[in-house]
């Protein structure tokens, strides 16, 4: 207990900083805003500056405890956020179907733990098939939502 | 009671099947993150239009009311509101399905649906008119506030450190400024990027601040999503029912306070159950215990959020002012077949709105059973599917979800950055609601400030403006109350620790 | 020769002839509707109130679909990346589509939207809640000179038509009044009713819809409407507006000509149906009839006249 007491809220800290920039770069491109379009975005930018250096005066001063990191598996959540990344980039481009087909089954390998049998294997695409095939309908047929072709489908 | 022969118009197997048709289209829809009920009934009035006028709108309110319910399932069981109504469900509905009662808070959420959905019936049925008269007082200066009152609420909510509420109200606020500005035009923030020129997408960044950063993390253990203390049997009714009697004063007020903000047009769900919820936080006996998972919690909000339901008619239906968003589609459709709103509607047209009341109420009640089989299908296959079927499916559902809000791509790149940048945020202990609450109320703010201060400055008074009309007297008196009250009771604490 | 210009005469006329047939089946399946703006507004009704008269002259159904976004920007500027193939057809709105290219980058220029038919516009009109003190436009007018900038006026959105149109008048009227922009519609009926402005300047369509709660003073057309017989014309108090916002349809800008034609005579006919027209004047819309044939001529004169009032309010981009 005592060495969670002694640790700073770097996390805190870090992100009171970015928010801090973010403030001060608001406040820069405010410039050439109106009278009236100017108060309210300066305000806010100002504010957020106060705040956060406050935060982060207070963290420096009293240690608290800080947010406990979790034992992850990062390079998962890093090619997840890449797939995700890719699929909104790509989806209007190449396709809906195609490019959720693919990112499907990427996530779908990224999220799984259990080892690979071809029982598994073929039970999972089935699945995933059908939960992904019926979801994509009931957007596309149901309610009308045009999903774009792109140049694949 | 007023109408009262219309009641069997109402309970025609015409009216009583699109009743229930709307009310499990409606849970469906909301349930899935990214479809709000505003777009339900975008999607399905159509099918409305070869029918009369009352069961077009007995549809229609069906299709409403279960939307803003089923948005309760998403924030229960994927710390995603469903719809925006649903945020403050999260609050309380996620650590619970985290402990393992998220059968139980799907239960209690039916409930408190259903009770808030006949409270703003109630008043739609006896208290129309005069309430929509309180309604037009509320002018710019009023919702901005309202929008003040509720940024200090998000304030007081945030779990462990109110700085960090505020910082991240903050950027809420920020990221509302970006896009064309309402008054004066200006283009603030957008830079060269085209996507950026309407601003931030509420449900978009709803998603993507909610969802993905759930996504992230559950990658990154196999541990399942959600487990299982107990047997999943039955609906634990007897358990919610006895929740809810002890919490009648609690379902009670926050019907309340979500039928007079659905009232008040341009406030719909959001606000309302976030001021319910943290009233009942205020005055409960243990108000640590919630966002930890309290039950009282869920019943504030879903009650709270239903009950718009019916208070956002009230304009609609006596003026022609669309209460909630979902009113402004509901209204366009009215004007397709003819209806025209207004005081005549409840005079000489009477026959119309009052069947449809009937019907709302009908509707209404029918959502708790069919609420509780939706809901515990629900439960049932979010806890038992594995994880690599549900991350990528639920994936699927945000992108495809952030598609559908407005036909464009650009809303889903949003989602996806926001969504990143959302986890980043969370790691250094910036959560979500304060910033998605701050762009919901940001816009609010801010245009009700500008239109203030230009009304009072047409007469010469600018700052008198804000601070004389009785209304705002008011909501400022709420504000202050709001802000210096934790002292009170502070200071009462440490002056008596054995008083408990 | 005569045999080589038989020939390609023979050609010629064979593929106008294939061309002809495949126009002439145009439309053979659901054409796309697409609204630039959310549900519930006046571009949806109107196009709600076509939706049957699609199915009674072609046989076919539209699929409305909502794009909105940046005003209207959203979808203009993504109008012509679809085909060219009759299947997609798109809203448009005057002064929108000049206006917004004048202020900002919004990603699609004037020019670039291909529109084929003008089929109606909502007159602006000044209107007063039915217990105000301002009985006529005079009224109006005789405060707002009394004390310049007292008497405020909402409208929807900041340099729209409802901006542009209290513009316009304050020069004719010789006065200055305030303009308070609202958000859509909604919110400038609620400030209008609510008594937190003098005076909404606003469309017939509203003063329609808001009935026996509002008086109109003034509506923006040569004659007046015939759901509003009691609401004076400017002309008539002689002050020459004649304004309000138009809505039409465009393709995207790689159709053929022909089917382009096509289109606009199906838009035509829709327009000439009595049963819709009726539907139409009911809720306070105001038919127009602008084709093909006379877009050019008439779109020119708009970005004229547009473009002169934006760079007198200083809106046009530096």
């Amino acid at each position: 207990m005592n060495e969670a007491a002694t640790r700073r809220d770097l996390p805190g800290i870090a992100g009171s900083a970015v928010f801090f920039v973010m403030g001060a770069l608001a406040l820069w491109y405010s410039r050439d805003f109106s009278a009236l379009g100017s108060v309210f975005p300066r305000t806010i930018a100002v504010t957020m500056m106060v705040l956060s250096a406050a935060y982060i005066a207070v963290a420096l001063l009293r240690p608290g405890a800080a947010a406990p990191a979790p034992a992850a598996s990062t390079w998962r959540r890093v090619a997840l956020m890449v797939v995700l990344l890719a699929w909104a980039m790509l989806l209007e481009h190449v396709g809906f179907l195609a490019t959720s087909i693919v990112a499907y089954a990427a996530i779908l390998v990224i999220a799984n733990y259990d080892r690979w049998t071809p029982r598994m294997a073929l039970t999972y695409v089935a699945a995933g098939a059908g939960v992904l095939g019926s979801l994509y309908s009931i957007f596309r047929f149901v309610l009308q939502v045009p999903l774009p072709a792109g140049m694949l489908l | 009671m007023p109408g009262i022969e219309f009641l069997f118009g109402a309970l025609t197997p015409f009216n009583i099947l699109l009743a229930v048709g709307g009310v499990v289209a409606g849970t469906i829809i909301g349930a899935l993150p990214g479809l709000t009920a505003t777009m339900a009934i975008a999607v399905l009035v159509p099918f409305t239009f070869g029918i009369p006028p009352s069961s077009a709108l007995i549809a229609l309110g069906a299709i409403y009311t279960g939307a803003i319910y089923g948005g309760a399932y998403s924030a229960v069981l994927l710390n995603t509101p469903g719809t925006p109504s649903a945020i403050a469900t999260t609050f309380d509905g996620y650590p619970m399905a985290k402990k393992g009662d998220g059968d139980l808070a799907i239960t209690l959420a039916c409930l408190a649906s259903v009770i808030g959905g006949l409270v703003g019936a109630a008043f739609l049925l006896f208290l129309a008119p005069p309430m929509a008269k309180v309604a037009l007082k509320f002018g710019p200066v009023e919702y901005f506030w309202l929008a003040v009152f509720g940024l200090t609420l998000i304030a007081s909510l945030s779990e462990g450190s109110v700085l960090r509420g505020l910082v991240g109200a903050c950027v809420g606020l920020l990221l509302g400024t970006v896009g064309v500005a309402e008054v004066g035009g200006d283009i603030r923030y957008v830079g060269n990027f085209q996507a950026l020129l309407g601003g931030f997408d509420v449900v978009s960044a709803l998603i993507g601040l909610y969802c993905v950063p759930v996504l992230i993390d559950l990658v990154a253990t196999p541990d399942p999503h959600l487990k299982l203390t107990h047997q999943v049997a039955g609906f634990r009714l007897g358990e919610a029912l006895r929740i809810a009697w002890r919490s009648r004063l609690n379902l009670t007020r926050s019907s309340l306070i979500g039928t007079l903000v659905g009232i008040l047009p341009g406030a719909g769900g959001s606000i309302a159950s976030l001021v319910a919820y943290s009233e009942a936080k205020r005055v409960a006996k243990h108000p640590e215990r919630f966002g930890k998972g309290e039950p009282d919690g869920v019943l504030a909000t879903e009650s709270a959020n239903n009950a718009t339901v019916g208070g956002g008619f009230i304009p609609t239906l006596v003026l022609g002012i669309p209460g909630t968003p979902p009113d402004a589609v509901i209204l366009g459709a009215l004007m397709v077949q003819g209806i025209r709103t207004g005081p005549q509607l409840f005079g000489e047209q009477s026959e119309i709105v009052y069947t449809f009341i009937y019907g709302l109420f009908i509707a209404t009640i029918l959502m708790l059973p069919i609420g509780l089989v939706i809901g515990r299908y629900a439960f049932k296959s979010i806890v038992s599917i594995p994880k690599a079927l549900l991350v990528p499916s639920v994936a699927f559902l945000t992108i495809v979800g952030s598609f559908a809000v407005q036909n464009n791509a650009h809303d889903v790149q949003q989602m996806v950055v926001l969504g990143i940048f959302g986890w980043l945020a969370g790691r250094a202990g910036f959560t979500a609601s304060p910033i998605v609450l701050g762009l919901i109320l940001g816009t609010i703010a801010e245009s009700g400030f500008v239109r203030g201060y230009l009304i009072g400055n047409a007469r010469g008074e600018p700052v008198a403006e804000f601070f004389t009309r009785p209304i705002s007297i008011g909501i400022i008196a709420f504000i202050l109350l709001g802000l210096l009250y934790p002292y009170f009771t502070a200071r009462r604490r440490v002056r008596g620790p054995t008083n408990e | 020769m005569n045999k080589i210009a038989k020939t390609l005469a023979g050609a010629i006329g064979l593929t106008a002839m294939a061309a002809g047939v495949a126009l002439a089946a145009y439309p053979e399946k659901t054409i796309s509707y697409i609204i630039a703006f959310g549900p519930g507004g006046e571009s949806d009704v109107s196009a709600r109130l076509q939706e049957p008269f699609f199915k009674k002259y072609t046989g076919q159904t539209v699929a409305i679909q909502y794009k909105a976004g940046a005003g209207g920007a959203a979808a203009w500027s993504q109008i012509n990346s679809v085909p060219g193939d009759g299947y997609t057809i798109i809203g448009t709105n005057l002064p929108h589509i000049i206006l917004q290219p004048l202020q900002k980058d919004v990603g699609y220029k004037t020019a670039d939207i291909a529109n084929v038919y003008w089929f109606h516009y909502t007159p602006d009109a000044i209107m007063v809640t039915a217990d105000s003190p301002y009985k006529t436009l005079k009224d109006l007018i005789a405060a707002a000179k009394k004390a310049p900038g007292t008497v405020t006026f909402t409208g929807s959105g900041t340099n729209t038509a409802n901006h542009l149109a209290q513009r316009r008048f304050d020069k004719l009227a010789g006065m200055t009044t305030t303009y308070i922009p609202s958000k859509g519609t909604g919110e400038s009926n609620t400030a209008l009713l609510g008594k937190h402005v003098s005076a909404a300047f606003s469309y017939s369509t509203v003063g329609v819809q808001l009935g026996s709660q509002v008086r109109c003073l003034a509506v923006a057309m040569d004659k007046r409407h015939p759901a509003l017989a009691d609401c004076p014309t400017f002309k008539e108090m002689g002050y020459d507006l004649v304004s309000g916002a138009y809505r039409g349809l465009a393709v995207p800008n790689t159709t053929p000509k022909a089917l382009q034609k096509q289109v606009s005579d199906l838009i035509g006919k829709i327009n000439k149906d009595p049963a819709f027209v009726k539907s139409m004047e009911d809720k306070g819309f105001a038919m127009v009839d602008i084709g093909l044939d006379k877009m050019d001529a008439f779109m020119a004169k708009e970005q004229k006249e547009t473009e002169a009032i934006a760079k007198e309010m200083g809106i046009t981009k530096k």
